[in-house]
Order: structure tokens, then sequence, then C-alpha cells
């Protein structure tokens, strides 16, 4: 095998195998800042409404 | 069908189809979550190493590469790997372990502001002007065009319209984080099928070596066919990085120091397989002896020998490779219009929700912008080196400067730094265009010099050599005669 067709094996290996398991990775990271975005935005919610009660 | 590719079926379309919406539907959901200018812009800071690779990964890599790396290795062989892409890599290795820790010191959210803290609001606004002209995607909103002609038969102008109406719509309801989960999915269709189409490719060309025998020996050469000083300015585009709006954007985005190297060392093996991948394509097509344009010997390859149902992922992964790019860089040139520009001009405090809309407003007014050029230009490829050249020439040696030289760092040497390297670079472009003539071989334009028997050949991209020293010889001298900021 050439050091021409080796590199290419090891290109295709590397483009089929990295990205799913980035994936994987990628989705539990993914619904933690969504977790957290919602979160934040329903505690400036509760201090809009804290605040207006105040008012 | 133009361009003399297959018709695509019903299918094809319809898994086309099923993207669009898909990735307009993750916009929406993200923009019931976003309440900040800080969540749209750089997602509140809270982006893992995971979410940075997808969206680095594909950002960088658009239809200028999917198809400028393919032409180039269609017409010169490996060089497109070696030369043109391989400089990349080192600068960005250099740029993680020293550009990114030291800008993670800082509570920057955009490249002018680094201008603004170092130099004050005059340098400021020149790195927002040079930054929103680079910023603006004009080959992408092209590369749409083309892509939905060749292989849907959507009329160019048509195509430029929906290509670019879906990534207004999803930029703009989502911010920085619908970006990274449609640059994800992106991510993964762009590589998979890539590595997929690659396998197909040399199977039906009877394997990688059976290339030597077909293809000049030049086409296995690393420099290629190429003049030196070509090469020179290949590696000197590769300093891009060290000053790219969407790389700094995602540094000041992420969660920590860690995950940005971490992103950027599993980044480089990525771009390093998808550039390789892609150069072998090019050359299969070019043994195969496809007849097309240079720049579509990927697309009529592929699209050649592939199945029904692969042919709709490809499309799809082929316009994720387009739209990851057109929607990081309208985000940021509409944030350097409002964030930038307007919200300092304005001189009252702004409120963050007025910021945010106001943010939202100016990625529309992107938009239409990079629509007009994108329609006016005939060719982007020259527009596309002026603009990296002006980011460079304006922004690097100021940004260098302030982080690295802090004691020189005076205003008068940010402003003029900026002001000499963008005014040198346009001034080069303007003499280029205006006594050069175009030469076919290279598909550039030259302008010959004769002083007696010196004979000299200025290259259009040979403007980053004499703006880049005349930008830091103006900062030298603003640091001699200006003062420090109190």
């Amino acid at each position: 095998m050439t050091d021409l067709t080796r590199w290419t094996w090891i290109a295709v290996g590397i483009l089929v195998t990295v990205p799913p398991v980035v994936f994987v990775l990628f989705l539990k990271d993914a619904s933690r800042v969504f977790r957290e975005l919602q979160s934040d935005r329903e505690s400036e919610a509760a201090d809009r409404a804290g605040n207006e009660e105040a008012a | 069908m133009s361009r003399g590719l297959p018709a695509m079926s019903i299918w094809d379309v319809g898994i086309v189809i099923l993207y669009m919406v898909g990735i307009i539907g993750l916009g929406w959901a993200v923009s019931r979550r976003i309440t900040t200018f800080r969540d749209y812009f750089v997602a509140g800071g809270r982006m893992t190493a995971p979410l940075l690779i997808c969206t680095l990964v594909s950002t960088y890599y658009g239809l200028d590469v999917l198809l400028g790396s393919s032409e180039v290795a269609y017409q010169a062989g490996i060089v497109a790997w070696f030369a043109y892409a391989r400089p990349y890599y080192i600068v960005i290795l250099v740029a993680a372990f020293t550009i990114a820790r030291r800008l993670r010191r800082y509570d920057f959210l955009s490249v002018p502001d680094i201008g603004a803290h170092f130099y004050g609001v005059g340098t400021q606004r020149v790195l927002a002007v040079a930054s929103f002209l680079y910023s603006l995607p004009i080959l992408g909103f092209m590369g749409l065009g083309i892509v939905m002609d060749v292989t849907l038969g959507i009329p160019f102008v048509w195509g430029v319209l929906l290509g670019a109406l879906v990534a207004v719509v999803y930029t703009i309801l989502g911010g920085l984080l619908a970006d990274a989960l449609t640059d994800t999915v992106q991510f993964t269709l762009m590589c998979v099928t890539l590595g997929v189409a690659t396998v197909i490719a040399v199977d039906s060309a009877g394997g990688v070596d059976v290339l030597r025998d077909r293809l000049a020996p030049s086409f296995f050469e690393p420099t290629g066919s190429y003049p030196i000083w070509v090469l020179v300015v290949f590696a000197g585009a590769a300093l891009s990085a060290l000053v790219e709006p969407a790389f700094y954007q995602r540094i000041f985005a992420a969660v920590n120091y860690r995950a940005i190297v971490v992103a950027l060392l599993v980044g480089i093996v990525l771009w390093a397989a998808f550039d390789w991948a892609v150069a072998i394509v090019g050359m299969v097509a070019r043994a195969e002896g496809i007849e097309t344009e240079a720049r579509y010997a990927l697309l009529t390859m592929t699209m050649q020998s592939l199945p029904v149902g692969a042919k709709g992922v490809f499309v799809a992964s082929v316009l994720a490779t387009s739209m990851s790019t057109v929607d990081s860089y309208l985000l940021i040139a509409g944030g350097n219009l409002s964030y930038d520009l307007l919200r300092p001009a304005i001189r009252r405090p702004m409120g963050d929700r007025a910021l945010l809309r106001l943010t939202r407003w100016m990625i529309g007014v992107a938009a239409v912008v990079t629509i007009v050029l994108a329609l006016f230009f005939q060719t982007v490829v020259s527009a596309w080196i002026f603009m990296s050249t002006s980011l460079i020439a304006a922004a690097l040696v100021p940004i260098v400067g302030g982080l690295y030289f802090g004691r020189f760092a005076t205003p008068t040497a940010g402003l003029a730094a900026s002001t000499v390297g963008l005014t040198v670079a346009l001034g080069y472009y303007v003499l280029v265009h205006t006594f050069g003539a175009f030469d076919p071989q290279w598909e550039t334009q030259i302008w010959t010099v004769r002083a007696g028997r010196l004979t000299l050949e200025l290259w259009q991209e040979y403007a980053l050599l004499f703006a880049l020293p005349a930008s830091a010889g103006s900062f030298a001298l603003g640091a001699l005669v200006g003062r420090k900021r109190g």
C-alpha cells in the first residue's frame, strides 16, 4: 500500500467515525445548555413578576 | 438540468426540503430561550468542546473549500493539500496556544472590542468596518445559488434568494446557539457524506494508486507547479486565522480555555482529513476525464456515482457546508453593525433587549447587502482575496500589538496601523486592477512593471506583502509619537 492510499483511507476513516462520536457528546452538552437557558429565562420572568408586585 | 448533472428523484428533493424545514424549526426552538444579547451573540459563554468542534469545523469549511480545493486538485494535484491547506493548520495550532490563551484574560465580545480596549473608538471603528466587509458571506450566497442551479435546476438568482432566506431566518431567530446546533447537523452530514463519496469515487477509478498512471507526475508534487511567491502568499493568507472574527467569537463563547484547545486540536485532524479527501476526489475527477468546469469537479463526480436517496443527502450536505458558513458570518456582520458601530455612535446607554432587537435587524441588513453583492459580482474569488487581505492588513498588527506589546499600544499606533494597513491594501488592489491585466493561465490580475532590464510581476494576491509591513511600520511610528491612554 502506498502513502497516497494509506492517507486516503486514514482520512476516510476519520471522516466517517469522528463526527458521529462528537455528535453524541454534543447532544449531551446541548441539552444541558438548553436547560440552563430555560431556567435563566424562568428566573428572569420570576424576578420581573416580583418587581412588578413590589411596585 | 444544467451542466450535465443527472436529475434528482422526488425522494432526493424531499430530503433537501426536509433539511431546510428542519433547520428553521431548530432556530425557532432556540429563539424561545434567548433573552439577552450575550446569550444571543456568544451563547452566554456556555460553549463546551463538542459544541465548539462542530461549529468551528463547519464554519471554516464552506463551499470555497469544497469547490475551491477540489478545483485546485483537479487542475494541479495534491498541492491543494500541502501548499493551500496545511499552512492553516500550523497557524491555528499557534493561535490555540498563544492568542486564544491571552484573549481569555479579557471580557471581549468581538474583534473591534479589542481595538476599543487598547486604542479607543477610532481603531474600533476601522476594525468594525474591516470585520463587517470580511464577514459578508458573498461567496456563501453565490455557492447556494450555484448548488441549487446545478443540482435542483433552480435558477441562480432564485437559488441565492431561497438559500439566503432560510439561513437568515434561523440565524435571526436563534443567534450563535442556533448557529452551533445547525452547524452540528451540518458538520456531521458533510463529513460522513464526503467520506462515503470519496470511497465511491476512488472505487470507480480502480483505486488511489491508479491515479499515478493516469495523471502527470506534477500532480503528486507537494509544491505543484506554482511560482514560489504564490506559495508564500498561500502561507501568508493562513495568517487570517489569527484575526478571524468567527474564530474569535468562538473563543469568547467557550466555557473555558481547555474547551478551545481540545476543539482546535480535534478540528485540525478533521480539517486535514476533509481537505485530503476533497483533493483526492478532485484528482479522481481529472483522471476519469470528467469534462466540466474545474470548480464543479467534485459535484459532478459525486452526483454521477451516488444512488437515489444518497444524492439528496449529498445535496443537503453541500447546502449545509455553505449554510454553516453563511449563518456564522451573517451573525458577525450584524453584530459589527449593531454592537461595534451603531451602539457607540448612539452615545446613550442601550438596554440589552434593545441591543438584541437591533442586532436581529442588522443581520437582515447585512443579508440584503450580501445578496446585492452576490448578484453583482461575476466572480467572487478576487473579491474574497481582497476582503481577507483587508482584514489581515487592518487587524493583525493592532491586535498582536495590543495583546503582546501593551506598552507601545498608543491610540495613535492602533489607528495608524489599522488605517494605513487598510489603505495600502485598497490602494494596491486599485493599482493592479487599473494598470494590470487578467492572466488567463493563472486566472488572476497581474501588473507587469518594467524598470530597465528588471521585470516585476505584481499579482493581486501580493497585496498583503505590502500592506502588512506598512501596517507594522505605522504602528512603530505611532508608538513613538503617540501617548498612552490614561
